[in-house]
């Protein structure tokens, strides 16, 4: 995330306090003028309020986790420290570790890579001997994660420890980035952000053509622990973080009183004067979960662990802890009270339609005029504090998938009983009917209630009237139900449609191939562009459709050597769109060797998801956004192409056409512009001519700007190309559905600095 | 360094490796270098690209559709300048055939009266000309390849956008917020609002200026209709909305998919007319019917006794559907016409006589002479239009007869419900109308596309164009406007001739504002 310039900060805080300020007077007018003392309203009336006073609580809470952002710069990684890299797994797929552990072998700084197996499945021990790296197996599983953890400290000698889990593939800079930070002797654990690389998961939102990228987790990692950090109260998360062993040894190991064994050893650390850092660069991708039942699984652990900390640790009150980290401890920890207290609020609508009685005394008049400034300095303050990460629309979503989960893990405040750790699925897994029915009944409960109170009105079973309120009650509340009912509707389709159908992730990887037919091998190549590549097989377009079964040769440009494979296609799938018809296989490898699986396997984890994420923005923040809706830089809609293409240099008569030599793909384009990426750059000002072999789709511009995407492992150049053609109608606001253009002309071709797709 | 592998896994097993990575490192990592950039002056991912200049707005039809219905915007600009004249009459000194029939002075109120005047007509003209311009639309959007999908999303889209614009006006308006100075202002800001929302982009504008400020206006008129209400006293109230666009509204929905569902099929879409009719007929008695007609918790957005206005959209569909296949003939303007030019100005007078005659016939209670005087004249029509022989005058014949039929269906049924009325609307009203403002097409199409006399009746098209920004300045920001000013609500008010003079100067201001937005190619659209 970019840094925010200072004058915004002074912005950001300015509304942040007019929103406490605002927020305070709201929580004081409605306990002292709006309780429904009327029979069966006041109890209600009150449990409202109670819910709505959480929220403000919650909303300092955040203020004040989020007032300043702490930006660090790394020192030096220092020489001559030895280091243990721990990679922890019990049952996770085999390829899933094998590809951590390949990545944690080519980790740059000098180390020592385990594998500390709490499943205890000798084909892991065959791995580790075959890449020569560690592997820690030890009798019983007591404390899960945590015991497992200290046996390994037991039996190893590292000064530091790299604490991975299964499926955190680390990047080789990962160590010369984060150990600078332990110059400070009392520096205890350094963490770093958890990012995932399978952003088809249940918790990724993607927009392709706009390039952005959320991720549920990001308004943790992107804002609450730069913001812990400022109050040196920011914790390890159980992976991606480093740990000076001399301070484990002080405070006894890790610490096991918990589920949440990295939050907890935190606040031991801190407990003990040691510091904590965060450092904000993504230096490991590992997996999301993959479908709503893992989610659930992972947030039950959470929240179930939280509720132990507030009762076996009591952070309020923990000698040696200072004030600010105190408050951020219980902040951390009563987050996941949030499901009780958004249920109050999904449910009062229904309470108000089926019974009739408004929860709210006084007139609509002052009520109304009062609430919408709260909202309005609510969800601007958030916007603000939350610097790009936390779209109030995407948040509201997640609040609504995970409300019955927190609902159940909160309870867990009133056990005493051993928790059990689960460990959160990794790979193909399905949806739970749990996992999305509380939100089925709420859908339900509020299409129905509506209509009922419709009918109850109209009988006159039910008045609906409530001094001071007219029928704005009744229309209030029925926006109250079709707000509720649009997140609950979104959380059941999500759910159903994210269920992980393989066992393994495959990488998004634009790579231009050219495919040859097994069986037809005096044919021309195919030429086409993968979309997706893992060791066990691509996917890729082309305008030529090939059939399944159809056996093929792909030499695939990786680096740092070619490699080529054979593999059958499995299936096919045709997509018309504005630049005409696009065929999409899958194709399966046949007898990869062991060999080419690995370097496809460090090519995918180490510049694939590099380059990607070098595309996509992450954080954008509602000035910047404002900013570039009014500016909208792009005017048009550009559409994904996803092609491989051939570019001409062309000279100032339009004459002379050299052909760039470098494997170009046409990357996405509209009518005015278009993206091109591909092995070589073209310099900005030169005029180029294009054209897509196949699909027809041609056109001349001028390139106007080339972006290097440069990881350890290769770099690509990005170039934007303006043509010269009309623009398009604006589009309206609203969404308009359904548009289809069957490769149709678009645009007249006949002027020059035309693109044209006939 | 290994420890023996134990096959016993009871047993801890600890396997040291060597030490891996780069050991011999020389350089300090700590800086690794960022993606770097090839051309400095080029950073950064995204690049405000220049904009070609103004460019050609694209054709409103294909090749096949390259003619407009002038006559249709004509004939929809007309009645909304009678609108207007009719809106604009604020003294109570006229005789009453200036106002609507059933709300006669002095109390304004509903009486128990039938007949009609002509301020009576604009309405269900109104209605006519917006479903007579659909299967035009929506033949456009598929032949432009929209699915089945788009068309229903896009007429959903455009029935929503009205409501909002019912919900804008509602609340702008004076007549329904009072006639305050503050309510006033309101309404002017309103109506800035509006042009936010809906006024179309210019081909030549600039793109995200425009789109900015169309968000803008989305913005200000969730905060219009939330907060403007406290200012005199009342609250956002769904049941303030102006009722002729929210009738528009559902009449544009329903015509949109009755028209889709039966484009190629036109005794469906009679069958669907014949089931308007039973509904209408089986609410007048008492029974389930009747229940579900009368009954709406959201009577801003829908009310079943709508169905009822299908009885203009439908033959409005069908008028549509001949100027459609008049616009998509090859012969137009290429084969002279067949019949002469007296006798298609004859065609156009007896098309236009019919409206007076009706109205003053019916207003009159002569309903009996008024058939009569009608049939005679449609079979006139009926007969000058035999034989045609080319697209133009096959669609000048087809609208002849068509509206001839719902003209005497509508006159035919006159003395059912004890006389023609518009409130409450009457299913004569409904026929009465669709056969006049038929007829009215007739005569203005005969006008501009075979007498050539486009220019007479442009002012007509050039409002006929506009009409939602036609409606606003008329329904809300004229008046307004004007009666801020305390000494101008008064002036032009003390005899009928002076009211007339003033309204006749208000309107013609509102349509030169309309053309001038119109020759500036500036329209609201939704």
């Amino acid at each position: 995330m970019p840094a925010v310039p200072e004058w915004r900060e002074r912005v950001i805080r300015a509304v942040a306090i007019v929103a406490i300020v605002y927020a305070m007077y709201w929580i004081y007018w409605r306990w002292t003028n709006t309780i429904n003392t009327e029979p069966g309203a006041y109890v209600a009336s009150v449990v409202l309020i109670l819910a709505e006073t959480w929220a403000f609580i919650n909303m300092c809470l955040f203020v004040m986790l989020t007032w300043r952002l702490t930006e660090r710069v790394p020192p030096p990684a220092p020489r001559g420290r030895t280091v243990d890299v721990f990679i922890t797994c019990f049952d996770e797929p085999l390829e899933v570790l094998r590809r951590t552990a390949m990545g944690a072998r080519a980790i740059r700084y000098p180390h020592r890579t385990y594998v500390l197996d709490d499943g205890k499945r000798d084909e892991v021990r065959g791995m580790c001997e075959e890449f020569g790296i560690g592997y820690i197996r030890r009798v019983g599983s007591r404390n899960a994660k945590a015991g497992n953890i200290n046996y390994a400290l037991s039996v190893t000698s590292g000064e530091f420890i790299l604490q991975l889990d299964a499926d955190h593939v680390p990047l080789p800079t990962i160590l010369d980035r984060m150990l600078g930070y332990f110059d400070d002797p009392q520096m205890a654990v350094v963490q770093a952000p958890q990012d995932f690389y399978n952003v088809d998961s249940f918790t990724h939102v993607v927009n392709d053509e706009g390039r952005r990228l959320w991720e549920e987790n990001r308004i943790f990692f992107s804002l609450i622990q730069p913001g812990r950090d400022y109050w040196n109260a920011s914790f390890f998360c159980g992976s991606c973080g480093i740990l000076r062993r001399s301070a484990l040894e002080a405070i006894g190991g890790f610490a096991s009183q918990t589920i949440i064994e990295d939050m907890e050893t935190t606040i031991q650390f801190h407990a003990h004067g040691f510091k904590s850092a965060y450092h904000r660069e993504t230096l490991a991708y590992g997996l999301a979960p993959g479908s709503a039942g893992a989610y659930h699984v992972q947030r039950m652990r959470w929240g179930q662990g939280a509720m132990q900390v507030l009762r076996k640790l009591k952070p309020l009150t923990m000698r040696g802890l200072t004030l600010p980290q105190r408050v951020a401890y219980f902040a951390g920890a009563i987050c996941y009270f949030e499901g009780w207290q958004k249920a109050i609020f999904y449910l009062m609508p229904l309470f108000f339609f089926f019974t009739g009685i408004l929860p709210v005394a006084g007139s609509q008049e002052a009520f109304l005029i009062r609430l919408f400034p709260y909202i309005i300095l609510c969800t601007l303050a958030f916007e603000l504090l939350s610097r790009g990460t936390g779209y109030l629309l995407l948040s509201e979503r997640f609040t609504m998938v995970r409300i019955w989960t927190y609902m159940l893990a909160a309870l867990a405040i009133f056990t005493r009983k051993p928790l059990k750790f689960n460990v959160t699925p990794k790979g193909h897994s399905s949806v739970p009917r749990s996992a999305y029915m509380p939100q089925v009944v709420l859908l339900v409960l509020s299409i129905v209630a509506p209509i009922w109170a419709t009918i109850a009105y109209s009988q006159g079973w039910i008045s609906y009237r409530t001094q001071g309120w007219g029928s704005m009650a009744f229309w209030m509340n029925g926006l109250w139900a079709l707000w509720n009912c649009y997140f609950a509707l979104y959380v059941v389709r999500h759910s159903l449609r994210m269920k992980q159908q393989r066992d393994d992730h495959r990488f998004a990887e634009q790579l231009s191939v050219e495919v040859q037919l097994a069986d037809e091998i005096s044919a021309p190549a195919i030429p086409a562009m993968t979309m997706d590549l893992n060791p066990a097989g691509l996917g890729f377009r082309s305008t030529t459709r090939v059939e399944p079964g159809t056996r093929v040769y792909i030499e695939l440009p990786l680096r740092p050597a070619r490699i080529r494979t054979i593999g059958h296609v499995r299936h096919v799938k045709e997509e018309s769109s504005r630049l005409g018809t696009v065929f999409m296989h899958g194709v399966e490898f046949l007898d990869v060797p062991i060999e080419t699986r690995d370097v496809i396997e460090l090519y995918c984890t180490q510049h694939s998801m590099t380059v990607w994420r070098l595309k996509y923005r992450q954080s954008i923040d509602i000035l910047t956004r404002a900013g570039e809706v009014m500016r909208n830089l792009r005017g048009q809609r550009r559409r994904l192409a996803g092609l491989p293409a051939k570019v001409y240099l062309t000279g100032a008569g339009d004459t002379e056409r050299v052909e760039v030599d470098a494997k170009l793909i046409l990357e996405e384009m509209s009518e005015s512009g278009a993206r091109f990426v591909g092995t070589a750059p073209i310099e900005p000002g030169t005029t180029i001519t294009f054209d897509v072999p196949g699909a027809r789709v041609s056109g001349t511009g001028v390139v106007r700007h080339v972006q290097a995407l440069q990881t350890s492992v290769s770099v690509l150049f990005s170039m934007g190309v303006e043509l010269n053609t009309a623009p398009v109608a604006s589009r309206g606001w609203l969404p308009r559905f359904g548009k289809r253009n069957n490769g149709h002309l678009i645009s007249s071709e006949s002027q020059n600095g035309d693109a044209h797709i006939s | 360094m290994a420890t023996p592998i134990s096959p016993d896994s009871e047993q801890p097993i600890v396997i040291h490796p060597e030490i891996q990575g780069e050991v011999d490192i020389d350089v300090p990592v700590s800086e690794l270098p960022l993606p770097p950039d090839i051309w400095p002056s080029t950073r950064g991912p995204i690049v405000t690209m220049a904009r070609p200049a103004v460019s050609p707005a694209p054709p409103e039809f294909t090749a096949t559709e390259s003619k407009r219905a002038f006559g249709l915007d004509a004939l929809r600009g007309l009645f909304l300048v009678t609108m207007t004249l009719g809106f604009t009459i604020g003294s109570d000194i006229f005789p009453a055939w200036m106002y609507h029939r059933q709300m006669p002075p002095p109390d304004y109120g509903v009486v128990d009266l039938p007949g009609i005047s002509w301020r009576d007509l604009a309405y269900g003209a109104f209605l006519f000309t917006m479903a007579a311009a659909l299967p035009l639309t929506l033949s456009r959007r598929i032949s432009k390849g929209e699915t089945e999908l788009g068309i229903v999303f896009g007429a959903i889209r455009r029935y929503f956008m009205l409501l909002v614009f019912a919900l804008l006006i509602g609340h702008s308006n004076t007549y329904l917020t009072g006639y305050t100075q503050t309510t006033r202002v309101v309404s002017i800001v309103g109506f800035v609002v509006m042009a936010l929302i809906f006024t179309r982009r210019r081909s030549d504008w600039n793109v995200e200026r425009h789109q900015m400020l169309n968000r803008a206006g989305w913005l200000l008129a969730i905060a219009f209709l939330a907060i403007t209400p406290l200012l005199y006293g009342k609250s956002f109230s769904f049941n303030r909305f102006d009722d002729v666009i929210t009738g528009l509204a559902f009449a544009s929905l329903a015509g949109s998919v009755i028209w889709y569902l039966t484009r190629d099929n036109l005794t469906a879409r009679v069958g669907v007319l014949g089931v308007a009719v039973a509904l209408y007929l089986g609410a007048r008695s008492e029974g389930w019917v009747q229940d579900w007609w009368w009954s709406s918790p959201v009577s801003w957005a829908f009310q079943p006794s709508w169905f009822t206005l299908l009885t203009i959209v439908i033959p409005g569909t069908i008028a549509g559907d001949m100027v459609l296949r008049w616009m998509r003939s090859t012969d137009s303007g290429a084969v002279p016409l067949a019949w002469t030019r007296g006798r298609v100005a004859t065609v156009a007078a007896l098309a236009t006589a019919l409206t007076p005659i009706a109205v003053v016939g019916l207003y009159n209670r002569a309903v009996q002479l008024t058939t009569q005087v009608s049939v005679a004249l449609i079979l006139a029509g009926v007969i000058l239009t035999w034989r045609p022989s080319s697209s133009t005058e096959r669609m000048l014949r087809s609208l002849f007869v068509w509206g001839g039929m719902w003209l005497v269906l509508g006159l035919f049924l006159e003395p059912f419900e004890n006389g023609i009325r518009k409130v409450p609307d009457t299913l004569s009203y409904f026929f009465t109308m669709a056969g006049l403002t038929t007829m009215l097409l007739v005569a203005l199409t005969a006008l501009v596309e075979v007498l050539d006399h486009r220019k007479w009746v442009a002012p007509l098209i050039d409002v006929g164009t506009n009409p939602l920004l036609m409606y606003v300045l008329f329904t809300i920001l004229i008046n307004s406007a004007l009666e801020l000013i305390p000494p101008m609500r008064d002036v032009l008010q003390a005899s009928p001739g002076e009211a007339i003079l003033r309204s006749v100067i208000q309107v013609t201001l509102v349509v030169l504002v309309v053309r001038y937005f119109t020759r500036k190619q500036i329209y609201w659209r939704t």
